[in-house]
């Protein structure tokens, strides 16, 4: 199944995401990773939540997906990227709220 | 029906609404709105490639068929959602009751 998984432009996206995230959470010193505990606490209710909106909205044809480009599926339904997504994304927000708070904190910004 | 725009909305006031009025106010911090406007910015940047590249698709009958290039315009309250509902969850975890600041 896995060997399917190909390098497509939705997890280019989700990595360069990660990347340009986490290289200006370093430059400022920001570590939410070091609160493990709480990261994980705050993310697993988030991603599950909206894990569940989206297979609502593909079981009811909100959106889909191109077939033969993300053709690794969780329970036959979710692209491997889309579960990636819930968690890359979150992580991002976090990471880029508190770099805003500690930019602000050093005066960089009203 | 317009199923997207609905839920995607409501889902949203219901946030906004928890977190001014049972939450720490998040929303009245100007960092968050910093941080939201990246993040919606980006938004806009990954979604092009994505969508143009035929990964995702969208049937118009559920959302308002408002597309800014590829994207729905709800895909910005779905992600308004998503980026205010982690940083709402990880700013509770910090709070005294769960042994944070």
């Amino acid at each position: 199944m896995l060997e399917d998984l190909t390098l497509n432009t939705y997890l280019w996206g989700l990595l360069l995401s990660l990347l340009l995230s986490q290289a200006v959470a370093e430059r400022l010193g920001v570590k939410i990773y070091r609160q493990g505990k709480r990261l994980l606490l705050s993310m697993i209710p988030v991603s599950i939540l909206f894990l569940l909106w989206d297979v609502v909205a593909i079981v009811r044809g909100h959106w889909f997906f191109g077939n033969d480009m993300l053709p690794v599926r969780i329970l036959g339904l979710l692209p491997v990227e889309e579960v990636l997504f819930f968690i890359i994304i979150p992580y991002c927000s976090i990471n880029t709220y508190e770099c805003f708070r500690e930019i602000r904190r050093r005066g960089m910004l009203a | 029906m317009r199923e997207y725009s609905v839920i995607s909305i409501v889902l949203l006031v219901i946030l906004v609404i928890t977190d001014l009025r049972f939450g720490s106010g998040l929303l009245r911090r100007r960092g968050v709105w910093y941080a939201m406007a990246l993040l919606l910015l980006m938004t806009v940047l990954f979604d092009q490639p994505v969508i143009a590249a035929g990964l995702v698709k969208y049937d118009d009958a559920f959302n308002s068929g408002i597309r800014f290039v590829y994207m729905p315009v709800e895909d910005l309250v779905f992600g308004a959602n998503l980026y205010l509902a982690s940083m709402m969850s990880w700013d509770y975890l910090g709070s005294k009751e769960w042994g944070g600041k």
